[in-house]
């Protein structure tokens, strides 16, 4: 096996499920998530050189996924509000249905941040680079996405939070 | 850090390892509180979104990698083979009709997603490699902040001339760069930049040898941007569907004056 086979097996271990996870939430439908991982892998083998930092490689993955993702025509499975079907392959609660639920009717530009934040475990800079955003602008679609979560959750407004607190948002 | 800050981070970055955030978590027992409802919040949305990728998923991936460089010999020779019987029948027609400046940009934007993908920055001395060889110069030479040792993150913006090659940047107008590398572009030496945007990447494509008499808009999927003439050549700006290229435009004012390449 040469170095650059290690190099990208070792790669496809680490992150297959973290990326295929994220294609899901983008794509909701479990092939073309599939599809999404194999077309990532494929095209990060064959710019594999580019990446010289390990350290950045989760970060460079995810952005390849994201770009197939958005270059790709979608398909009558990613239109629908909710996902056309709903993962049953693990401890399913009602509880974790009414989240899942919230968080895929939080808008696009909100809902990936929080993607790559809870699935990606990348911080603010990271998902700014990404997604080719300033950080404040990053930092803005958090906010606003937990707070719609919060609000959706609980019923109320975020505790502790006012309408004028929201606006003086960077 | 005050109250309304720490509750701000906890709903940005609720795992924040931040000094600040930290010592004020430790020293105000609201805050503590809400931080603990935060991350039983973040508990829940990883518990929702925690589904099982296919049994053998990684597994597929080595396997259709294995096959990629077999793939790319038919592939290409398929391919080889369809161009040159094009060629052979239809050299006339196609010299006629070529595509179109705009669909041009948009096939090499799309044909180059890596470009896209890169994560940057570009530091200054490549970038001012690649636009001395197409002969380019901004008004206001990308990379200017890290020659001047003024800054470390390499910016666009513009300057009072062009013809100065240390020309200082107004440091107000910086787009950081991400991607930048010479191309081809219908057969001939461009750059191709890819610049942070408000809305994602935007790319720039510097063509010295295409010449453009007016500003043409292009438009397509989820793209838009636009063509401009400018002194020696053409420039392309394309980016997301409602990124404000309106500013970058009035801002990336370019001069070829002869090239390397």
């Amino acid at each position: 096996m040469t170095a650059s086979q290690e190099r990208f097996t070792a790669l496809v271990q680490a992150w297959t499920a973290d990326l295929y996870r994220f294609a899901y939430w983008l794509a909701r439908d479990r092939q073309r998530a599939e599809d999404l991982v194999q077309e990532t892998f494929l095209r990060a083998w064959r710019s594999l050189a580019q990446l010289r930092d390990d350290q950045a490689a989760k970060s460079w993955l995810f952005t390849i996924l994201r770009n197939e993702y958005h270059r790709r025509p979608a398909t009558a499975g990613d239109a629908g509000e909710f996902p056309a079907e709903e993962p049953t392959d693990h401890n399913d609660t009602t509880q974790d249905w009414v989240v899942r639920r919230h968080i895929l009717a939080l808008p696009e530009e909100y809902r990936e941040p929080l993607l790559l934040q809870v699935l990606g475990g990348h911080d603010c800079g990271e998902i700014a680079v990404l997604l080719g955003v300033s950080r404040a602008a990053v930092m803005t679609r958090l906010f606003r996405a937990r707070q719609k979560l919060r609000a959706a959750l609980a019923g109320k407004p975020a505790a502790g939070l006012t309408a004028k607190d929201h606006h003086e948002l960077p | 850090m005050n109250c309304l800050e720490f509750r701000h981070a906890c709903l940005t970055e609720p795992d924040s390892r931040d000094s600040e955030f930290r010592a004020h978590a430790e020293t105000c027992r609201a805050c503590q509180a809400f931080l603990e409802e935060q991350r039983q919040m973040e508990e829940r949305l990883r518990r929702a979104l925690a589904i099982a990728p296919p049994a053998g998923l990684a597994a597929r991936v080595m396997l259709k990698q294995s096959f990629a460089p077999r793939r790319w010999v038919p592939r290409l020779a398929v391919a080889a083979t369809v161009l040159m019987a094009i060629a052979a029948t239809s050299v006339t027609y196609l010299w006629n009709r070529p595509l179109s400046l705009e669909a041009e940009v948009l096939a090499h934007i799309h044909a180059e997603p890596e470009a896209l993908a890169a994560p940057g920055p570009v530091d200054a001395d490549k970038l001012a490699a690649v636009l001395r060889a197409l002969g380019a110069q901004f008004a206001g030479t990308p990379g200017d902040d890290a020659m001047d040792g003024g800054g470390t993150s390499p910016g666009m913006g513009e300057v009072d001339r062009v013809g100065s090659e240390r020309s200082r940047p107004r440091r107000e107008l910086a787009v950081e760069v991400r991607y930048a590398g010479v191309c081809d572009i219908r057969r001939r030496p461009g750059a191709h930049l890819v610049l942070v945007g408000e809305r994602g990447p935007v790319t720039v494509l510097l063509m010295p040898d295409e010449r453009v008499s007016r500003r043409a808009p292009l438009r397509a999927g989820d793209l838009e941007g636009v063509i401009l003439p400018v002194d020696g050549g053409s420039l392309a700006i394309v980016g997301s569907r409602g990124e404000p290229l309106d500013a970058l435009e009035r801002r990336l004012r370019v001069q070829f004056r002869g090239r390397d390449v």
